[in-house]
């Protein structure tokens, strides 16, 4: 309860809008001050892109099948070699086919894969978006919503008062 | 008992489609006594698959191989506890207990109205009927659970190692279904209500009351899996987006947008029609996802292999697809709701962005669960559609689900101004920095884990504060009980973003690694020391144990002992991973065999370090009990307020909610 | 009303056409046999290999590279798959049909015990070389799912046949006498 005083009147404003700025600031301070990540990182990173060929549901870090043992130990010994991770990708590739890969290559088919999600969010912003903007207009100008006025509704106006003058006396 | 049970699922399918017509020829009010004869016809029914489901479990219990489920799913040597569990361990068998369910769900709705009948009540017992007779129809025909064998094995082939190698497997899929199933009353209702053409307003009491239920169970169901996932395959997750944890997780994604625009239905006559397609669109999911399963299409380590039930289940998921929403359509001039939004900045605003995301959520991972299929079926492509794409495609929503959760409950109702907004998410919101700088400063890298805990720190303290407020106001357990729907709904809340936290830090700040140990040497992994002491050979009747002991000493020098294990089953080709989990409330230390070489002189362990993976199972706990409290029947209130007596509940002060 | 009638019912015809092409495509989807894919390596040079006899003996190491000018029928099997035992006997048959044809039949042991892969071949009587790919290296270089798989490779050394799951004398003969006729297929 005290903390939420302390955080209350111009010093608490002040205060949030402080800690906003430094926890925007150590983002982008921690996102910038990247270091190279260490070969078994980039190694277990790889694998997990992999699919287990043998198992049906688990990456090629994640299974303890043989097979995706040996993947993990030649991704590891490529990786040591210095060849760089779209190459090591590319070899499994070349044996067992795109569908080796948990992401599917941007390419092709594949890039209607990666389409999908952004077409979805695209669809729902949309609809919310119109839902948003008619239910203000019907509240603006005599819509839908004050065409038939609803018993319901009104009732439901007159709680709702009730209830912010309540809020309105409880929390000056 | 092949017999017994025989009869049994024929005479259950007779008297359902008995109820189915009789019910629906009852929705005339001249004939009461059809109604009554099919509300008898739900508890006979749920009877009569009793005794089938009894007659399964004394052939597995007295190893009665001349009944073919029995001789590929069980044997002498499994033990009694695991014979119970293979009555659902295999596709036929599994059916006989999702008609248990469903019959169980079918009585319920016949107790439940054992005193009024409303309107659309008889339909509303139609549909469960019919649904009932579908899946009584599938054992009946394309799925023969007791088919008998000419001549019966001397012993059984036994259940699938991964089946009887951990009790949890006891309780995960009996929730699992009964959240699945359950969805079927919500959908009998909805369709109920559309039919009848009643004010469909009066049946979301109804619907949101099961639908509660029915999200807790699978909330519950899900929960399990993931603990199951965790504690038994030894791979250290607890998801791996498999298409059939995807199917699963979709009609809990749709139920969760509905007891959200519910309220909007509610309180303000808002988004009925909407209301009516979300409840429809959970059941044609699961619906979906059962034909994904059973239909052999995929291939899993849940799906049931070999089934030629497909084309049935397709055939009942068009009937469901058209036959709902062709009703929704029908009735499009009935149910058309004016929105009305007075304010950007007010919890309508909050509950259609809160749908728009969480079908944003379902649409992603229903179409990137599908895609493979469809690019195999139309363009002969084989290509994968797994972990990291779903990851990469869905954190962003969850992301703003979060951020949402965060402000919504703390906006008013009605309007909004954004001085009194802010004020209420001062507090929140600095905890929400303070702790970003704190892992930023304390080398957390990941940007998406830090605005993530961020975010999952802002719901945590702004939603716990207005609990414990409310809860401190409101006084004794019965006027909190009163606005246990506001409540229940808030700890929901406090305990996703709990189980958001676990998987955040879970998947970004953990470790993995692979050692390999001769026996008396040690490695050292993320500050720990692992010492290979021996190992350990236990022959049991159904398996052999293989036991590392492994000895790990800690940053602080305490020594604490692991004992992962390796299980032979006579029947895999690979020996069964038991992982040994030292469990702490920030740290995991898990460890699972992956080989042993040389007679077991060394090892290879595969570890993890893991943080916060018991906060998803505390987060999954509170969201239950906040579904319990949230569905919590409210009887008392309802027969003192005269406001209610029309099936309308007045809205701010029913909930005793304070915006 | 009439206006809000027709546009109902072309709201339900689009309802019953989106349906319809759903249950299409889910009809196609139950009726497409994933196991018939191709193997990427259709084609291309076999992946070389160099793998111990399953006997352990040195002399029945056996090197692709010293095959080429034969035609190779690399089978992959393990003792605890069913479908290994059950095509057996056909790979026996066609080992004994093609052998002095200038056809090597090999059996590759995967993720397996030794004793067991020993004991396999005793009791099933093969009589075609055995090797063991212990560290299943091979079986990745030939992008193998998982056991029985059989891939043709010609005398060039090229991969151009590859069945998933258990093969029969007669397919597998099919497949090979074009490969010996002395013409190219």
């Amino acid at each position: 309860m005290s903390a939420a005083r302390l955080a209350g009147g111009r010093l608490g404003l002040v205060l949030a809008v402080l800690a906003l700025l430094t926890a925007a600031g150590a983002l982008v301070w921690g996102a910038t001050a990247d270091r190279a990540p260490t070969d078994q990182e980039r190694a277990t990173a790889i694998a997990s892109g992999l699919r287990c060929p043998v198992c049906t549901d688990l990456s090629a870090a994640d299974s303890s099948a043989p097979l995706a043992r040996q993947m993990r130990t030649e991704i590891r010994q490529q990786v040591a070699a210095g060849v760089s991770d779209e190459e090591i990708r590319r070899g499994f590739v070349e044996a067992y086919g795109p569908s080796v890969l948990l992401t599917p290559p941007a390419d092709g088919l594949g890039r209607v894969a990666h389409l999908l999600p952004v077409l979805v969010l695209a669809a729902a912003a949309v609809g919310g978006a119109a839902v948003l903007v008619s239910g203000r207009r019907a509240v603006r100008g005599g819509g839908p919503g004050t065409a038939e006025p609803d018993h319901r509704s009104s009732t439901d106006r007159t709680l709702v008062d009730r209830a912010l003058a309540d809020l309105l006396k409880e929390e000056p | 008992m092949a017999h017994l049970g025989q009869l049994g699922l024929l005479l259950a399918l007779a008297l359902a489609a008995y109820g189915m017509v009789a019910a629906f020829a009852g929705a005339s009010p001249r004939r009461a006594a059809w109604l009554e004869s099919a509300r008898l016809a739900a508890f006979a029914v749920l009877l009569v698959v009793l005794v089938v489901n009894a007659a399964m479990l004394i052939a597995l219990l007295t190893d009665d191989f001349s009944v073919r489920y029995v001789a590929e799913n069980s044997s002498t040597a499994t033990p009694v506890f695991f014979k119970t569990l293979s009555l659902w361990a295999s596709d036929d068998g599994s059916l006989l207990l999702w008609n248990l369910v469903l019959a169980g769900y079918g009585a319920a709705v016949a107790w439940r109205f054992r005193r009024d009948r409303p309107a659309g009540f008889p339909v509303a017992l139609g549909v469960m009927f019919l649904v009932q007779s579908f899946y009584l129809l599938l054992v009946n025909g394309p799925s023969r659970p007791f088919a008998t064998l000419a001549t019966a094995p001397l012993d059984g082939r036994g259940p699938a190692p991964l089946l009887q190698n951990h009790p949890l497997m006891a309780v995960h899929p009996p929730f699992l279904y009964l959240g699945f199933i359950g969805f079927t009353v919500p959908f009998a209702f909805a369709i109920a209500s559309l039919v009848s053409g009643s004010q469909p307003d009066r049946w979301v009491e109804v619907i949101r009351g099961w639908t509660i239920a029915v999200w807790t169970f699978l909330t519950v169901g899900l929960a399990l899996g993931a603990l199951w996932s965790y504690s038994v395959l030894g791979w250290g997750g607890y998801w791996a987006w498999d298409p059939v944890e995807n199917v699963a997780l979709l009609p809990w994604l749709v139920a969760t947008a509905f007891l959200h625009s519910v309220m909007l239905q509610r309180r303000s006559g808002m988004a009925t029609l909407w209301n009516v397609g979300l409840v429809i669109g959970a059941f044609a999911l699961t619906t979906f996802g059962t034909f994904l399963t059973r239909g052999s299409v995929l291939t899993s380590i849940h799906a049931f292999a070999d089934s030629s039930i497909g084309p049935a289940y397709l055939t009942f998921l068009t009937v469901v697809l058209l036959g709902g929403f062709g009703l929704v359509v029908w009735r499009l001039p009935l149910l058309r709701s004016p929105a009305r939004m007075d304010s950007l900045l007010s919890r309508e605003a909050a509950l259609v962005g809160n749908n728009v995301l969480l079908l944003a959520a379902t649409g992603i991972v229903l179409l990137g669960t599908v895609f493979p299929m469809v690019a195999e079926a139309l363009f002969d492509e084989q290509l994968t559609v797994g972990r990291p794409y779903f990851e990469s495609a869905v954190t962003p929503v969850f992301l703003l689900l979060l951020l949402l959760m965060g402000v919504g409950p703390l906006l008013p109702w009605r309007r909004g101004t954004p001085g009194r907004a802010l004020q209420r998410l001062r507090l929140p919101a600095v905890a929400a920095a303070l702790l970003m700088v704190v892992l930023t400063l304390a080398g957390v890298r990941s940007t998406g884990a830090v605005v993530g805990l961020g975010l999952a720190a802002l719901v945590v303290v702004g939603t716990g504060r207005e609990l414990v407020r409310g809860v401190r106001r409101d006084g004794g357990a019965r006027r909190v009980l009163r606005g246990s729907r506001r409540y229940g709904g808030l700890l929901v809340h406090v305990g996703l973003a709990i189980l958001a936290a676990g998987v955040i830090a879970s998947s970004a700040l953990g470790q993995e690694g692979e050692v390999t140990l001769a026996k008396g040497e040690t490695a050292t992994f993320a500050g720990h020391e692992l010492r290979y002491d021996g190992l350990q050979t236990d022959r049991q009747p159904n398996r052999t144990v293989l036991t590392v002991a492994l000895t790990v000493t800690g940053g602080g020098g305490d020594e604490l002992r692991l004992d992962p294990r390796l299980n032979l089953y006579p029947a895999a080709s690979e020996p069964i991973a038991s992982p040994a989990i030292d469990r702490g409330p920030v740290w995991d230390l898990y460890t699972s065999v992956i080989s042993l070489q040389d007679n077991g002189d060394s090892a290879t362990i595969r570890v993890l370090h893991t943080p916060g993976v018991n906060w998803l199972w505390l987060g999954a706990l509170l969201m239950v009990l906040g579904g319990v409290l949230a569905g919590w029947p409210r009887r008392v209130r309802r027969r003192r307020d005269p406001a209610t007596a029309d099936g309308h509940v007045p809205p701010v002060v029913a909930t005793g909610a304070r915006p | 009303m009439i206006r809000g009638g027709g546009r109902r019912l072309a709201a339900l015809g689009g309802l019953a056409v989106g349906v319809a092409l759903v249950a299409l495509l889910l009809a196609l989807g139950l009726t497409t046999d994933t196991k018939l894919a191709a193997s990427p390596l259709s084609g291309h040079p076999a992946p070389a290999f160099d793998l111990p006899g399953l006997d352990g003996a040195e002399q029945s190491r056996i090197r692709l590279e010293d095959l080429r000018g034969q035609v190779v029928v690399v089978n992959f099997w393990a003792s605890w798959c069913t479908e290994c035992r059950v095509e057996q006997p056909e790979l026996n048959a066609t080992w004994q049909r093609f052998r002095d044809a200038g056809v090597v039949v090999l059996g590759v042991d995967f993720q397996d015990a030794p004793g067991d892969a020993r004991q396999f071949v005793a009791t099933s009587g093969a009589s075609y070389p055995m090797v063991v790919d212990a560290d299943s290296s091979t079986a990745l270089d030939f992008g193998l799912r998982g056991v029985p798989e059989t891939f043709v490779i010609d005398r060039d050394g090229r991969i151009v046949e590859r069945f998933v799951g258990p093969v029969t004398a007669a397919t597998l003969g099919d497949r090979l006498e074009p490969l010996l006729d002395g013409g190219r297929p």
